[in-house]
């Protein structure tokens, strides 16, 4: 099944690594979108159908960790998994998301199979 | 965590995030890059020790880097994607270094800053500052501990 696969990163040149990391870890992809900030996500998954949202935490307006919380607290879009991508490889701050309520998180740097196997994983368990 | 632990992680965080995000590698040790042709980004860090990363890379090593990161040829680059993964490079460096050591406590990272003459202000001396050769040109990160960013 192809995935649709939003990207949150206030980066544009983050946004731009992760479709080609994405394509390399040979996911199959149906269509992308984009989010400089949780804020302009949450707007964009109530209007698009997402499998899939990988996000950085460091973002204006509305960072990472709101994002995740506002995202569980709403019941039409709490099932969409979310994978954090974050340069805090610290096990605190990734206890500290994973509760919040996202499925899977990664610490940059990382390699494409990194990617796929978080992804294949995530999307493998039914959220709790 | 004291500042000097910070010593040992800065080659293996250049190898690290150089290898496996921009597909190329330190080259060895270097002497600074004296010339005015580089690009200089700061982040600042907040935890247990909190301080300033910053990284000076030549301008040519920088779109050398950038291309790769991207996937693009350097000549369909422009300043502002190539500043934008500097400062990528920076917050990753940055991040490798102040949370990687099996630290239990979490760090904050702030927004990498592209620095410019009008905002290039001394902050002191470096506790820990190392340069390496890469592709075209040097990479020197200087990491500031205790300094209110």
């Amino acid at each position: 099944m192809a995935l649709n696969i939003m990207i949150v990163d206030d980066s544009p040149v983050m946004r731009v690594f992760l479709r080609k990391v994405v394509q390399l870890a040979g996911l199959p992809v149906g269509e992308y979108c984009e989010a400089g900030d949780g804020e302009a996500a949450l707007k964009t998954l109530r209007e698009h159908w997402v499998d899939l949202v990988l996000t950085d935490i460091n973002m204006p307006r509305m960072n990472g960790e709101e994002f995740v919380r506002q995202l569980e607290s709403d019941e039409l879009l709490r099932d969409i998994p979310v994978i954090v991508v974050s340069t805090d490889s610290s096990h605190g701050r990734k206890e500290h998301l994973l509760k919040l309520g996202a499925r899977g998180y990664i610490s940059k740097p990382f390699l494409p199979e990194t990617l796929r196997d978080e992804v294949e994983k995530v999307l493998r368990v039914p959220h709790a | 965590m004291h500042s000097h632990h910070f010593d040992h992680l800065l080659e293996p965080a250049v190898t690290a995030v150089l290898e496996t995000m921009f597909f190329s590698e330190p080259l060895g040790s270097s002497e600074p890059d004296s010339s005015a042709g580089k690009l200089e980004v700061r982040v600042p860090f907040s935890g247990e020790v909190s301080g300033v990363l910053e990284i000076r890379i030549s301008k040519a090593s920088a779109r050398s880097l950038a291309a790769s990161f991207l996937g693009e040829s350097e000549e369909s680059l422009t300043q502002s994607q190539t500043a934008q993964v500097v400062c990528e490079l920076a917050n990753m460096l940055c991040g490798w270094i102040v949370s990687k050591p099996g630290s239990q406590g979490s760090f904050d990272l702030g927004s990498p800053e592209l620095l410019s003459p009008e905002n290039d202000r001394p902050i002191g001396v470096p506790a820990s500052q190392q340069s390496f050769a890469v592709e075209n040109g040097t990479l020197t990160l200087s990491l500031y501990s205790s300094v209110a960013a």
